[in-house]
């Protein structure tokens, strides 16, 4: 009997107070004695309150972030495979031109066997025993024979081969006739 | 979206919630922040409750008491939310901040004067009814206090805001 008087008394305490704590808009019926003394407190309260809210309100609110589309590991992830991506280009890209270089600066004839020469800076008005002009520029007169010994290196080449291997070796052969003297 | 929404709903609360709890708004905003990235990521544990704002007032009560637990560890003191040792380590817990001193009006420094009469057990018990709107079993039940402790704790606590609180009175 003492058991259930006490937990009705319980019952009617939690009934009390939260009809006494309920929403400030609320209101609730039957409200006698203490439970009226809390009520008009708990008013108070949220008078308090409300005004220190928006007294902070007005100058604090953060902007709301919300939570990441996805995961940054797979942000992560995703980047890194963009930056692989992005050098294999990169690097693709830088072999490809030099290669391009090699090929045109190689194929441009310099000097064209037997076709009438553009008169250079300096031109001298005689001629010399070949019926070219003799050029009082040394400078022209070895850059025309350069040009002249790279035709004759292309004419023994059996094909076009335009390998990074026989690039190399004609670079070497210029390299030799030079030493040799012949440039 | 969902965040959105409970943020346009009940943002406001959560942020008095966690404001009258610390008295320091820079650390109740970041609070704020951690307590709608933890309701999205665990959204689907919402689903199976009921209110969306009792929802989110556990959530940052939870976050109040982690941050209570980390401040143990950095100064190695015993510390709990509902404890009054929390005052040791937020020694400016009811003041409110130098740069706005001036523009606070006396109705909120009464507001702090009375919150800070209440026992930290007595603050916690009413601030969950108050912004979570929560019955009394379920803040029982989630600040671990036998349900007579926390009927005590709001009826005593009112009870002291009575007088401060008397000249605030609509």
């Amino acid at each position: 009997m003492n058991r259930h008087n006490k937990l009705s008394a319980s019952e009617r305490l939690i009934a009390q107070l939260e009809a006494a704590t309920a929403p400030p808009d609320a209101h609730p019926q039957g409200l006698e004695g203490e439970a009226r003394q809390l009520r008009t407190t708990w008013r108070a309260l949220d008078a308090a309150l409300s005004a220190a809210d928006d007294e902070f309100e007005s100058g604090a609110r953060c902007a709301p972030v919300l939570p990441p589309a996805r995961s940054s590991h797979a942000a992560k992830r995703r980047e890194k495979r963009f930056g692989l991506l992005a050098g294999c280009c990169a690097l693709s890209l830088v072999v490809l031109l030099t290669w391009f270089v090699f090929l045109f600066s190689d194929a441009a004839p310099v000097v064209q066997s037997g076709a009438p020469r553009e008169a250079p800076r300096g031109k001298a008005d005689a001629v010399d025993a070949n019926g070219l002009p003799a050029w009082n520029d040394q400078l022209d007169q070895r850059i025309a024979i350069a040009g002249e010994t790279v035709l004759s290196l292309d004419e023994r080449r059996p094909s076009h081969d335009w390998s990074a291997l026989s690039l190399l070796r004609r670079v070497e052969a210029m390299t030799d006739e030079a030493a040799g003297g012949s440039l | 979206v969902l965040v959105q929404e409970w943020i346009e709903a009940h943002g406001a609360a959560v942020r008095g919630y966690l404001r009258a709890m610390t008295g320091r708004p820079d650390l109740a905003d970041d609070l704020w922040q951690e307590v709608f990235q933890r309701a999205w990521r665990a959204r689907e544990e919402y689903f199976e409750q009921g209110s969306a704002r009792a929802y989110l007032i556990r959530i940052a009560d939870r976050l109040l008491c982690d941050y209570a637990r980390g401040q143990k560890r950095r100064g190695a003191i015993e510390v709990q939310l509902g404890d009054e040792s929390w005052r040791e380590i937020e020694p400016k817990c009811s003041a409110p901040p130098p740069d706005r001193a001036l523009e606070t009006s006396e109705a909120v420094k009464k507001l702090w004067a009375a919150l800070d009469e209440l026992s930290l057990a007595q603050r916690r018990v009413l601030l969950l009814r108050y912004y979570g709107d929560l019955p009394f079993t379920e803040i029982a039940e989630l600040i671990q206090r036998p349900l007579n402790t926390v009927l005590s704790d709001c009826r005593r606590g009112l009870g002291a805001l009575r007088k401060s609180l008397s000249d605030l009175s609509p």
